[in-house]
């Protein structure tokens, strides 16, 4: 038995070496400044692009893969919470091995942009898509839109109870029946956009409200409507499309979505948007990872998902009002970066983090 | 399995064997060089907690502290002491009692460890809730369905039922070794058995049962997997929350300094009491005589461990069987979990060899050389084991981002955190090894014109190689199921099994995640059952 | 303390050696020559520092003074430090410590180098007796095979010196005397140097050359057997390597007078006079002074213990008859005695 124990150790080493990635040393990458950043026609780089991902990763590998079969160029993901993403991203700072940062909502990539970690986009990149839903200046470019919406039971909340304002949430009849994830990116963003509103004060009420109402707290989207759809969950604030995803995927749900009002912080209609990173040895393929996500191909693909593409022309997912007509909230999706220190603050202030 | 506690078990020793004896600088910059990953994040985070700007709760109130705190203390206590009762129980049954078939119950109590917290409460999420499987059951024979299992209870019940089996395996060793004579002595006086067990035998489990019971405090205290599932926020939730939800890493940091200072204290705590407890090292001359159940009480018995089995093994892993299969029926797509596997596999063996390697210089220093300055180095490595993973996962994250930004993201920085985490777990096996091959071999071997290092090779090691097995088969056992630290150190697209299970169960691809997750089960189950088979 | 013969070709030569374990010191100011080729004994009871002494000679501990030279070369000194590895120093074990992975060839062998290896095994085995049991393992041999195996591994690899730590203890007592024997044949034989260590004064007087008594860190005294025995150096030695009486007695004029006798004495004024049992004859007599206290019977000897009028008391040891009784009356004579100046057996 003893015997075996120097071929099991080499054996692991190997077994650890093949299975990490290629992406073992990346800050190699920052050294080699003269290696030519083109992008080259199928037939391979040795160098991957390094993304971290917010976004999930059943729905993105369709379009990762279609610009690793487009260009050659191999991409390494790295999936996290937008959240957890960009506190790492600013953890690493300048060494960081990441070369596109794609998040699930402007707020935390607006806080990336703040620290200058970004790099500017090139004009036709920017020029994809409408201003309002890119950085107003050029760090990053949004890929899809969503808009916030209550998602309900249908056997559980009657029409007649469907709140009009956000503000109804901390109502007492609301108590212990909504779901929210605090620590979502499309939450943060949600309170950044209420407090460039309401301001900080009036938004910390309405947190504390909401916290003293017993709300039951989730790490994602994705479980509250799926405990809405089972009906263990009466309600929650979560992003269009998962429902939308839900249907297409199980058929006729008693959960729908509701809309609240225009100019009601909990209508924000927001972009996911994607940036380069300064540091980013990589640079002319990552600008091109993000021309493919604007690419028509890609862009379609996000309306199979129920997202609303941000290009021109692709149009809008089934069944849904045209983007431009969604009841949303008139703020500067920039701005929000400004107000995300106050807005993180706030929600753990408010105990909700 | 002695190896799994702290080391409250040294024998004292005599005062005419207890010789200084010198060891070689050589030796002394081993154990320091092994004992610095350890210290260097824990010091770390105390740093950044204490510098100026670093007492920064982000916002967090005291109240919101004091809550942490209360919710996390009283799931500690609970889960601890529903492990203590559990697990004592049924190592009592399947030592001391008569019931048949006590090899094979012993066994099936210990497997629960190839489990997972996480896994647990991701299949106890599952048979909960519409749709569920106990649900589906209960509803099969008209009973109103559960809600779904979160919260306080849910996470008592998870991290007991994957919890107590350690209780288990340390008690039993210990029950088996005790001497039948004090028993017999107190029933010849007249005491009846449970009065026997109260006076008699639980004061000669207090060592066994105080390490355990550290062992399963500390493991809830870390434990972050289940909590978020279960939805219940303990502190260690809390810090994860920090991680994810804001954009400055400081508050995460805040609450893990606050958090790795209050583990220090406890570890000290337990240390300065360690030393009054004593454990009998040999078997008695007698076995122990059996306890015979009869009727009622032989009935509660086998139901006793039949719905501990049922509960910590079958159901978790039936559901997960049963989402597996439902899913692949839906066509549900999974990736085969084959690379991911074999990471798992693969850098688990380099961690367990990494860490049995490094322990050796640690253990010969504690044990052939004992001195204060040696014990101290070695609680440094006991202190990196009782914090949570996720502390010390941010500890090297950080660390490595400021000063050895070339380690960052490598398979060779999560061998070392692995390495500094569960350095205890092959340290004691080792010790207790070198306890049994006296000093005297290596001395003999020594004057006979043979170096210390070849003495080593020719004559330690070939005795010992059976402890440094089993130390080594824990480790990989642990690095199997390792969450946090993997999750915030790993390279980009270095997914695990356990990685795999997690981001899984979180996107709610739950064919995907049990699918992964009975691969992690299956894996882990080799070395476990043979350590747990070992001794017998 | 007796000071070392600077005449003797020393193979082992210590000099002002000190050891403290924390705030125990076990060995103060120790100063010990060893002639090459001879069997000495450090004697002396437990804590007395003479395997301390044993384990700074083979290099396991470091004293915090003093000098060690083996055939004249200098193993600890001030910046020096050979370690055990390089010394060429054989050591048996209380416990044997034979590696139980390895046959009794393997063992014996271990300290060999290659090419000498299996010729000096097979020279060894036969100078010690077990040259049929070279393929077996440790545990299937009997304590005194054991023991054979581990002094003729220490000798094998031809050890300047060669010490032994208690090496009969494990014995049992039947076989203690007859095995004593046969290694300090096979230690003659083999013309090693060799230091034995023991609390047992049976043991160190039968075996040895020379016996150094140890007591609290110190050598007390060295000599030969006889000399130790004979005129040992205080009352603390007499006692410890034999059965004494001591009685009190004034000197003048190079005698003492006591209740059973003038013995001669350099002292003067107060002084204990130490009696051996072997040295007092008992006479029954119906007027005797004495009268018997107790008497133990051994079979082949009795230890008969006398009153004497003025309060004191000595044995005798005497051959199985005559047949005495408590109570009987004694006259009491003493051949020898050794006197010490100063009251009492310190």
């Amino acid at each position: 038995m003893r015997r075996l124990t120097g071929p099991m150790i080499a054996l692991a080493l190997v077994l650890a070496a093949c299975g990490g990635s290629s992406a073992d040393e990346p800050a190699e990458s920052t050294t080699t400044a003269a290696q030519s950043t083109t992008t080259e026609p199928a037939g391979g780089r040795a160098e991957p692009l390094v993304l971290y991902s917010g976004r999930n990763e059943n729905f993105v590998q369709p379009v990762i893969d279609s610009f690793t079969a487009a260009t050659g160029i191999e991409v390494e993901v790295r999936y996290g919470g937008t959240g957890d993403l960009a506190t790492t991203i600013t953890a690493e700072g300048g060494s960081t091995p990441a070369d596109v940062f794609w998040a699930q909502d402007p707020a935390f990539i607006g806080g990336i942009a703040r620290q200058g970690l970004l790099a500017e986009l090139p004009s036709d990149v920017l020029g994809l898509v409408e201003p309002r839903y890119s950085d107003d200046d050029g760090r990053w470019v949004g890929i899809t839109g969503r808009s916030r919406v209550l998602v309900y039971n249908t056997d559980l909340v009657t029409e007649d109870e469907l709140p009009d304002s956000v503000w109804d949430l901390v109502e007492p009849e609301w108590n212990g029946r909504l779901g929210v994830a605090p620590t979502n990116g499309s939450f943060v963003a949600f309170v950044t956009g209420m407090v460039l509103i309401e301001g900080e004060e009036r938004t910390l009420e309405w947190l504390q409200g909401i916290a003293a109402n017993d709300p039951v707290i989730f790490d994602g989207n994705g479980p509250i409507v799926d405990a809405v759809v089972a009906g263990d969950l009466e309600a929650g604030l979560v992003n269009h499309y998962y429902l939308l995803q839900r249907i297409a995927q199980l058929g006729e749900v008693p959960a729908r979505n509701h809309f609240f009002p225009p100019g009601d912080p909990g209508g924000l209609v927001m972009a996911a948007g994607a940036g380069v990173l300064a540091s980013s040895d990589m640079a002319d393929a990552a600008v091109e990872f993000i021309r493919h996500l604007l690419s028509a191909e890609s862009q379609a693909h996000f309306l199979t998902l129920y997202e609303y593409p941000l290009v021109d022309g692709i149009g809008a997912p089934e069944g849904q009002l045209p983007l431009a007509e969604l009841p949303t909230l008139d703020i500067s999706l920039t701005d929000t970066a400004d107000t995300l220190e106050p807005a993180l603050r706030l929600i753990a202030e408010a105990g909700l983090t | 399995m002695t190896a799994v506690a702290p080391p409250d078990v040294v024998p004292t020793p005599k005062p005419s064997v207890q010789k200084r004896r010198r060891a070689s600088a050589v030796l002394w910059a081993a154990a320091i060089a092994v004992t610095l990953p350890g210290a260097a994040p824990i010091l770390h985070l105390l740093w950044t907690v204490v510098r100026p700007g670093g007492f920064d709760a982000g916002g967090i109130s005291a109240a919101r502290l004091l809550q942490l705190f209360g919710s996390t203390t009283l799931l500690v206590a609970s889960v601890t002491a529903t492990a203590l009762v559990v697990g004592t129980t049924t190592a009592w049954l399947t030592s001391r009692s008569d019931i048949s078939g006590r090899g094979v119950w012993s066994t099936l109590v210990s497997l629960p460890l190839v489990i997972p917290s996480y896994v647990g409460a991701l299949a106890m999420l599952g048979s909960s809730g519409n749709g569920g499987l106990v649900s589906l059951g209960l509803s099969a024979i008209g009973l109103p369905r559960l809600g779904v299992f979160s919260g306080f209870w849910a996470a008592w019940g998870a991290l007991s039922l994957w919890n107590f089996s350690y209780v288990h395996l340390v008690t039993t060793p210990a029950l088996r070794r005790m001497d039948p004579s004090l028993e017999e002595a107190a029933r010849g006086l007249g005491a009846t058995r449970w009065r026997t067990l109260r006076d008699v035998v639980l004061p000669q489990l207090r060592p066994a049962l105080l390490s355990s019971s550290l062992l399963v405090a500390l493991y809830v205290i870390s434990d972050f997997g289940a909590v978020s599932l279960l939805r219940y926020e303990t502190f260690t939730r809390a810090i994860y929350t920090q991680f994810r939800g804001r954009l400055d890493i400081t508050p995460a940091l805040f609450l893990s300094g606050v958090l790795v200072a209050g583990a220090l204290v406890l570890v000290l705590v337990e240390q300065r009491n360690r030393g009054k407890a004593s454990l009998a090292a040999r078997r008695p001359a007698r076995p122990p005589e059996r306890v015979p159940l009869l009727g009622v009480r032989r009935v509660a018995a086998y139901g006793f461990l039949t719905t501990v089995v049922i509960g910590a093994l079958v159901l978790p892993i039936i559901t997960l069987g049963w989402w597996a299969m439902r899913g692949l029926s839906l066509g549900n797509a999974f990736e085969p979990v084959w690379a991911e596997a074999t990471r798992s596999t693969g850098v688990a063996l380099a961690a367990a060899a990494a860490t049995v390697v490094a322990a050796l210089p640690l253990a010969i220093l504690t044990v052939r050389h004992p001195s204060r300055q040696a014990r101290a180095l070695e609680s440094v490595s006991w202190s990196t084991y009782s914090l949570p993973h996720l502390a010390v996962g941010l500890g090297f994250l950080i660390l490595s981002i400021r000063f050895v930004p070339v380690l960052y993201q490598t398979v060779l920085l999560l061998i070392v955190a692995y390495m500094a985490m569960f350095l205890p777990q092959a340290l004691s096996a080792t010790q207790a090894g070198l306890r049994q091959v006296g000093p005297n071999l290596e001395e003999a071997s020594r004057s006979l014109g043979v170096g210390a290092l070849a003495t080593l090779h020719r004559v330690t090691v070939p005795l010992v190689w059976k402890s440094l097995l089993a130390g080594g088969g824990l480790v990989f056992l642990t690095v199997m199921k390792e969450l946090p630290a993997t999750l915030l150190l790993r390279p980009t697209g270095f997914e695990t099994l356990a990685v795999r299970v997690w981001s899984a169960s979180s996107e709610l691809f739950y064919t995907q995640a049990s699918v992964a997750a009975l691969v992690l089960i299956a894996i882990s189950a080799v070395p476990l059952y043979l350590l747990v088979t070992r001794d017998r | 303390m007796t000071d070392p013969d600077p005449t003797i070709d020393a193979a082992i030569r210590m000099r002002g050696i000190a050891m403290s374990y924390g705030s125990v010191q076990a060995l103060a100011g120790l100063d010990l020559d060893v002639a090459r080729g001879h069997l000495m004994t450090l004697l002396g009871p437990s804590g007395s520092g003479k395997t301390t002494a044993l384990r700074l000679i083979a290099g396991f501990d470091r004293p915090d003074a003093g000098s060690i030279e083996l055939g004249g070369e200098t193993m600890v000194g001030p910046g020096v430090f050979v370690p055990p590895d390089r010394r060429r120093v054989g050591m048996v074990f209380q416990d044997y410590a034979l590696f139980p992975h390895l046959t009794v060839a393997r063992n014996v062998g271990y300290g060999v180098g290659k090419r000498e290896r299996s010729q000096r095994v097979r020279d060894i085995l036969e100078l010690v007796g077990l040259s049929g049991k070279a393929d077996r393992l440790p545990h299937e041999l009997s304590g005194g095979e054991q023991q054979r195996v581990a002094l003729a591994r220490a000798l094998a690899p031809d050890p300047r010196v060669i010490l032994l730590d208690e090496p009969f203890s494990n014995l049992d007592a039947a076989l203690r005397a007859r095995v004593r024997n046969e290694v300090a044949e096979i230690l003659r034989r083999s013309g090693t140097t060799a230091i034995f260590v023991t609390h047992d004064q049976e043991e160190a007087l039968s075996l040895s050359d020379t016996v150094a008594v140890m007591h609290d860190g110190r050598i007390v005294q060295t000599g030969t057997p006889t000399e130790i025995y004979h005129h040992p150096a205080d009352t603390w030695v007499a006692a410890f390597l034999g059965d004494a009486d001591f009685l009190p007695g004034r000197a003048g004029d190079g005698s003492v007078t006591t209740s059973v006798g003038v013995f001669p004495s350099p002292h003067r004024g107060t002084v204990t006079v130490m009696i051996r049992p072997e040295s007092v004859a008992v006479r029954p007599t119906p007027d005797g002074t004495g009268i018997v206290t107790r008497r133990e019977f051994f079979g082949h000897d009795q230890l008969v213990t006398v009153g004497l009028p003025d309060g004191s008391v000595v044995r005798a040891r005497l051959g199985p008859t005559p047949f005495l009784r408590p109570g009987d009356h004694v006259d009491v004579t003493v051949d020898e005695a050794a006197t010490f100046p100063g009251i009492g057996a310190n």
